[in-house]
């Protein structure tokens, strides 16, 4: 595979991870605070919806908020732009991906650039975020179910899990933020679930974690679940050892050098394997940052050596 | 719904070829067309234009945003029928033609004989600017230069078939010819059931075949790219779609490289030898160091490289010169000179500017004739005489008395024309038609796409088919 092809397919699946991502924040945090605790308002849900994309600087209205985040092409962190850049990259690479993978992505960006904005911003929020994330799903079946497990596959799915993990953190990140801003306001212990709710409805895991940890979770259980549980799909550990999975296959050495992007994941892998979840707690926002860095050097290392 | 077609004037319609009903070869047709309804046609119609754009079959126009402007080619649903008859008489005309225009390339860069025995006139060719001296004396890969020609051909109201233009330098539209062909089958299914219609989906296995056929010498598995110069050029959902259906990698300059006269692209784990480069780029743009410096869509050494017999170059550069409209002019010549046969398919009478005969005639009757710049492609410069003003007219004079050499005349062929749906009016009218056809060459390799691509202009009275000048396409069916 060429190495240009390889690159776009890498941003092929970190765009469409993004775009999904954001579509399904704005979806969970904005019905969350219809009904919530009266501490938790309605401004604050927008202000998380901006801070999870990147404008954590700006005051808008409900309004301009969704435009901006979905649909402003201005914005290169908006959903639209994630979708435009997931289609440019599928596009490019078109004659190595399968015309049904091809067709779904399109398909995809069709639906996205023509939905009205005013429908969106007025009514059917639910409707578009739905429709998208259901889109979203089927182009990932299709990667999984119309393409050979070679390495066009390896690299579109490293390229998906890199930042997939990468969104896990963030979410938390800004959930985190709320929690303490809330929690500054006075202790509460409804706001506080209320909150970890929307934490893990937002990474799809509300109803699973439950039944996974025989409880609804408080902060140490959501972490450990969200972070370091090794299989369910949307915590980080899954994604970094999904990442060295799939590197793994794409490398042609029996012994990976030092310096190579194998060896790099699979020792930070290990680390991140052994740790506990009282690590993360004792200093949260730093081990947050942390590991997203992490993953920001892992992404660097398998651009290194395989995409340029 | 085509009971109430009607032609009127002289024009020859395809399908009723001046009698009021449908002829032999369309009978079948229109008779298991009038089992749709209208409001079934319109549905299936708008089905089959969701279905192009969900599968990104258009073309793009591009300003500054990234997703551009994204044009579906208009698709006509009423096909165009040939019976196989007429075909096998086009398809050895298109292939006697081709064989004589690849001999002739060779002559042109060889010894010129040609030119010294006087058949064609020796400044003509000197003067051509796609005349190119860095292909003097190079040998390419299988002793082809067309490999892949897109003949124009067109039907006159006398009914038959005459060449309009050679294109063998980059022709396209062979994509649409198998995107329309599985769009009709998909939305019409039942209009196949009856008539038998030859295949169309071979043909990117055929130029895969013939890719592969003029590999270097000692290479026995070739490895074939094709060249785009990227996605934002027109034509990038045929590159693909091409690539794709040949299994082969799409490559830009910049994955490629050459070292020591040898192709090289960039893959994820190192340098890959490359053999084959169907290139999609003008010739132009193909190597900085001996054409455009600025072009950033080729790659430095290719040429020298191709110089060497390292590399096959699909079409070969240089080509253009015989597509040249005034070179047009001796295609029977040419056939005879080479092939010791007379030319099967008619060529239009042509008046050459240049000449002094033809430059006085051509002067008294532009009213009345098509004048063309010989070097151009897509429909542009073209002015039609009985369409013009007379201050246009003078106009017309002025530029061909400034550069005689790059003008051609000839009368005003009409086109035939063929039933069309008609958005506007809601009906099938009578359109302008012509047939791009595709033809590949290779080492003892020979094929002619059955059919090709009909374009149909869709506005009125108009003789202009290209898409860049608003044209559609019908598929276009051989009978078996």
């Amino acid at each position: 595979m060429l190495s240009r092809i390889a690159n776009n397919l890498f941003w092929m699946g970190r765009y469409l991870e993004r775009a999904e991502s954001m579509t399904r924040f704005t979806k969970v945090n904005y019905f969350s605070a219809l009904d919530g605790p009266i501490a938790v308002s309605r401004e604050l849900a927008l202000s998380a919806i901006l801070r999870m994309n990147g404008m954590s600087q700006t005051e808008l209205s409900e309004e301009d908020t969704l435009l901006q985040v979905t649909f402003a092409k201005g914005n290169g962190n908006s959903v639209i732009s994630g979708v435009i850049a997931a289609r440019e990259n599928a596009r490019s690479a078109r004659d190595v991906i399968s015309t049904e993978l091809w067709e779904s992505i399109n398909k995809y960006y069709h639906f996205v650039l023509e939905y009205k904005i005013e429908d969106y911003q007025k009514t059917h929020l639910y409707d578009f975020s739905q429709r998208a994330t259901d889109m979203a799903m089927v182009i990932k079946g299709k990667i999984d179910s119309t393409l050979i497990h070679d390495p066009t596959w390896d690299v579109i799915k490293a390229g998906l899990f890199v930042e997939r993990a990468i969104q896990i953190l963030r979410t938390i990140e800004v959930k985190y933020e709320d929690m303490k801003m809330l929690d500054a306001e006075g202790p509460s212990i409804a706001v506080r679930s209320h909150q970890l709710a929307t934490l893990l409805d937002t990474l799809e895991s509300f109803d699973i974690s439950k039944k996974y940890c025989s409880r609804t979770p408080d902060l140490t259980s959501a972490l450990e679940f969200l972070v370091l549980n090794p299989d369910f799909p949307r915590s980080f550990l899954f994604c970094l050892e999904s990442v060295k999975f799939h590197i793994g296959r794409l490398s042609l050495e029996k012994h990976p050098s030092v310096e190579s992007a194998e060896y790099f994941i699979n020792k930070n892998y290990s680390k991140v394997k052994y740790t506990i979840v009282q690590d993360l707690e004792s200093d949260l926002t730093t081990e947050l940052s942390t590991l997203t860095n992490l993953m920001f050097e892992i992404a660097g290392k398998i651009e290194s050596q395989y995409l340029s | 719904m085509l009971e109430n077609y009607k032609c009127e004037g002289e024009l020859f319609d395809e399908m009723l070829a001046k009698t009021p009903k449908a002829v032999q070869h369309y009978e079948k047709f229109v008779k298991q067309f009038a089992e749709y309804n209208k409001s079934d046609f319109l549905r299936l119609k708008d089905e089959a234009k969701i279905q192009f754009l969900n599968e990104g079959i258009t073309f793009a126009t591009y300003n500054n945003n990234a997703e551009g402007t994204e044009r579906i080619f208009p698709f006509d649903m009423i096909p165009r029928i040939i019976p196989a008859k007429e075909w096998d008489f086009i398809e050895k005309g298109l292939i006697q033609r081709n064989l004589a225009i690849n001999a002739f390339l060779d002559d042109l860069y060889h010894d010129k004989k040609i030119l010294k025995d006087g058949v064609v006139p020796l400044d003509l060719i000197q003067s051509s600017k796609n005349l190119l001296a860095q292909m003097q004396g190079v040998n390419p890969p299988g002793g082809i230069y067309n490999h892949i020609s897109g003949t124009d051909l067109i039907r006159h109201n006398d009914g038959e078939y005459y060449v309009l233009e050679d294109n063998v330098r980059v022709p396209s539209g062979v994509s649409y010819v198998l995107a329309n062909r599985n769009s009709l089958k998909k939305t019409l299914p039942k209009l196949f059931k009856q008539c038998k219609v030859q295949l169309v989906q071979e043909y990117p296995d055929k130029l895969l075949q013939m890719l592969q056929s003029v590999a270097p010498q000692g290479v026995d598995e070739p490895n074939c790219v094709l060249l785009t110069p990227g996605m934002y050029n027109s034509a990038y959902f045929e590159h693909s779609f091409l690539a794709q259906s040949m299994g082969i990698e799409l490559v830009e300059g910049r994955d490629l490289f050459v070292e020591k006269n040898f192709v090289y692209m960039k893959t994820i784990y190192g340098p890959k030898r490359v053999d084959v480069i169907y290139r999609r780029v003008d010739d132009l743009f193909i190597d900085p160091l001996e054409f455009k410096e600025d072009s950033a869509l080729g790659t430095a050494g290719l040429m020298h490289a191709y110089r060497e017999g390292n590399v096959a170059l699909v079409n070969a550069p240089g080509t253009g010169v015989a597509d040249d409209k005034a070179v047009y002019i001796y295609m029977p010549e040419i056939i005879k000179y080479y092939l010791g046969e007379e030319a099967i398919l008619n060529n239009v009478p042509t008046y050459r500017c240049e000449k002094e005969d033809d430059f006085k005639y051509v002067m008294e009757n532009v009213h009345q004739l098509v004048v063309k710049p010989v070097d151009e492609s897509g429909g542009y410069g073209i002015s039609i005489g009985n369409t013009l003003t007379k201050a246009e007219i003078e106009e017309v004079k002025v530029t061909i008395k400034a550069n005689r050499r790059k003008y051609i005349a000839q009368p005003i062929m009409s086109l035939s024309v063929h039933p069309t749906y008609i958005e506007d009016s809601d009906q099938f009218e009578p359109r302008h038609i012509d047939l791009r056809t595709f033809c590949l060459l290779g080492k003892d390799f020979q094929y002619a796409l059955p059919g090709g691509l009909t374009r149909v202009a869709l506005k009125k009275g108009e003789l202009i088919v290209n898409s860049s000048q608003g044209g559609g396409s019908k598929d276009t069916w051989i009978l078996s």
